[in-house]
């Protein structure tokens, strides 16, 4: 049981996911849905937060700064939340795929409430 | 300062998300209300438009406000009252133009306003309201109708002054609420205004003085040893003077003692005066006692011994008494109503509370008069008539 309630993203599409009793399915790490959330969103996208969000405008998955770049991009767009103590540790891995012109990230954190791991993966 | 104050964004979404905070918590679930968190974008969605709602009614409140409106939506106000914009006048002047409007024709001919408004007057201490009340004697309940019962100054110990307003003192009153005299009794002088609402006709309002119900007081006490009464008995006057008393019998003894004669209560307070007999002669069948004093008029009635606590325990009476306010209609009306500090019943207890007052008064051992408990008619005050204190 986790130690709050927030809804569950469908880390694929980023739409809620749904419980068999069609509620909202409750998120195991209410911080993993917090960063799920961030790097799911394009900085400048928001209109409520412009500067939530990763700034993917700033990485040329073709260049040879890309891996550096997107790790510098997503660590800026997490700062907020390490900040504010919602996460620690932080721990990224980036491939870029320079055929296909996109980068694969992992991003490794420390759930500070929950004091667990967790893992937060996507593409760009 | 505005009837609606309107709240920025972060203010309506803190409030929001610690509504739904609150609501999970009340069911046993803690609610992450963490940024960028769904409640929370949630809640700063909704505190957008929220905001954008209240600054806008937060505009339109404004507007419908006479004071506050400005522009063409102020000249809107004028139309009703027929009170247009002069050429060229500023929406200050305006505003202020229009308000005036509206305090002369909002006057609510609520009790207090009656006697808030009354009371400003110069011919007047108080007055007392009495809502409904049908002008006349009957004391009937008509809507529309007021009386207000209006007092001077208290006696104290001056039996020329008296709660009662004269009739010229009243016609002031009248004049002045009727917006044909200022507070200070001036034709039109500064300050005069129609301070009857429009919809309380002439005849609705009525303005008169206090009715008083007098009430004779006597007391039993039982003196300290410290104070202990000059003689003891008391004896029918004969024949008087303003400086002699006669009575039957010998009663020399009373020379160089203090009598209480009753000189009458219209030329003093309470009647009855302590004064000090010099010489006591008898002349075979009466006495004649010689007064220290001449008296503001020859006794009557019986001479009683006049304790040494008289005045102390005579000026108890006369602030218990100059505390009593006009009975209360049947059913309850009376502003301000009746109150401990504005009561209208003569209590036996405060008398008794009174006369313990006084430094000598050991005990109060009976009160022949009142017999009980003294309530007045409707818009009735008790006062004091005759008051006596005597030995037990």
């Amino acid at each position: 049981m986790a130690y709050a309630y927030a809804r569950k993203l469908d880390p694929q599409t980023g739409d809620w996911t749904y419980s068999a009793a069609t509620t909202f399915a409750q998120a195991d790490s209410p911080a993993l849905e917090l960063v799920k959330r961030i790097l799911r969103t394009l900085r400048g996208s928001s209109l409520l937060d412009p500067q939530m969000g990763v700034d993917w405008q700033k990485v040329d998955p073709l260049g040879t700064q890309a891996q550096a770049t997107t790790e510098s991009v997503l660590r800026a767009a997490l700062d907020p939340l390490v900040r504010r103590g919602a996460i620690a540790d932080l721990v990224f891995r980036v491939e870029v795929d320079s055929r296909a012109g996109r980068v694969l990230y992992e991003v490794d954190f420390t759930d500070v409430r929950a004091r667990q791991r967790r893992t937060a993966s996507g593409s760009a | 300062m505005s009837v609606l104050t309107a709240r920025d964004r972060e203010t309506i979404r803190a409030a929001l998300l610690a509504r739904l905070a609150a609501r999970h918590q009340a069911a046993g679930v803690e609610l992450d209300t963490r940024e960028p968190g769904d409640a929370w974008q949630l809640t700063a969605a909704l505190a957008v438009l929220l905001a954008s709602l209240e600054t806008q009614a937060e505009g339109a409140v404004l507007q419908m406000l006479p004071d506050r409106a400005t522009g063409t939506l102020l000249d809107a106000h004028g139309e009703t009252p027929e009170v247009p914009r002069d050429a060229g006048e500023l929406d200050p002047d305006y505003q202020a133009r229009l308000l005036d409007w509206w305090q002369l024709r909002l006057l609510d001919g609520s009790p207090t306003a009656w006697k808030a408004r009354a009371e400003e007057n110069d011919f007047i201490t108080d007055c007392f309201v009495y809502p409904r009340l049908q002008p006349g004697t009957t004391n009937t309940f008509t809507l529309g109708c007021t009386i207000l019962v209006c007092r001077g100054p208290a006696p104290g110990d001056d039996p020329a002054i008296t709660f009662t307003v004269s009739a010229p003192d009243l016609a002031h009153v009248r004049a002045y609420l009727d917006g044909t005299e200022n507070a200070a009794g001036v034709v039109n002088g500064p300050g005069t205004e129609q301070w009857r609402p429009l919809a309380a006709p002439l005849g609705n309002l009525l303005v008169e003085t206090i009715t008083s119900t007098k009430q004779t007081v006597e007391i039993q006490v039982e003196a300290a040893v410290t104070h202990p009464f000059p003689w003891s008995g008391s004896y029918a006057i004969v024949a008087s003077t303003d400086t002699t008393v006669t009575i039957a019998g010998d009663h020399e003894d009373l020379a160089g003692l203090p009598i209480l004669a009753n000189v009458g209560e219209t030329l003093y307070r309470g009647g009855y005066y302590a004064v000090q007999v010099t010489t006591a002669v008898f002349g075979g069948v009466n006495t004649v006692l010689t007064l220290a004093e001449t008296l503001l008029a020859a006794p009557a009635g019986t001479i009683y011994p006049a304790p040494p606590f008289w005045l102390a325990l005579r000026t108890a009476i006369f602030t218990l008494f100059d505390a009593l306010t006009p009975g209360d209609s049947t059913t309850p009306s009376r502003w301000p109503p009746v109150t401990a500090s504005q009561p209208t019943v003569l209590r036996r207890a405060a008398l008794m509370r009174s006369a313990l007052s006084a430094p000598g008064v050991l005990r109060v051992t009976s009160i022949p008069l009142p017999a009980a408990n003294v309530t007045p008619t409707t818009k009735a005050q008790i006062t004091l008539g005759t008051l006596l204190v005597t030995s037990a």
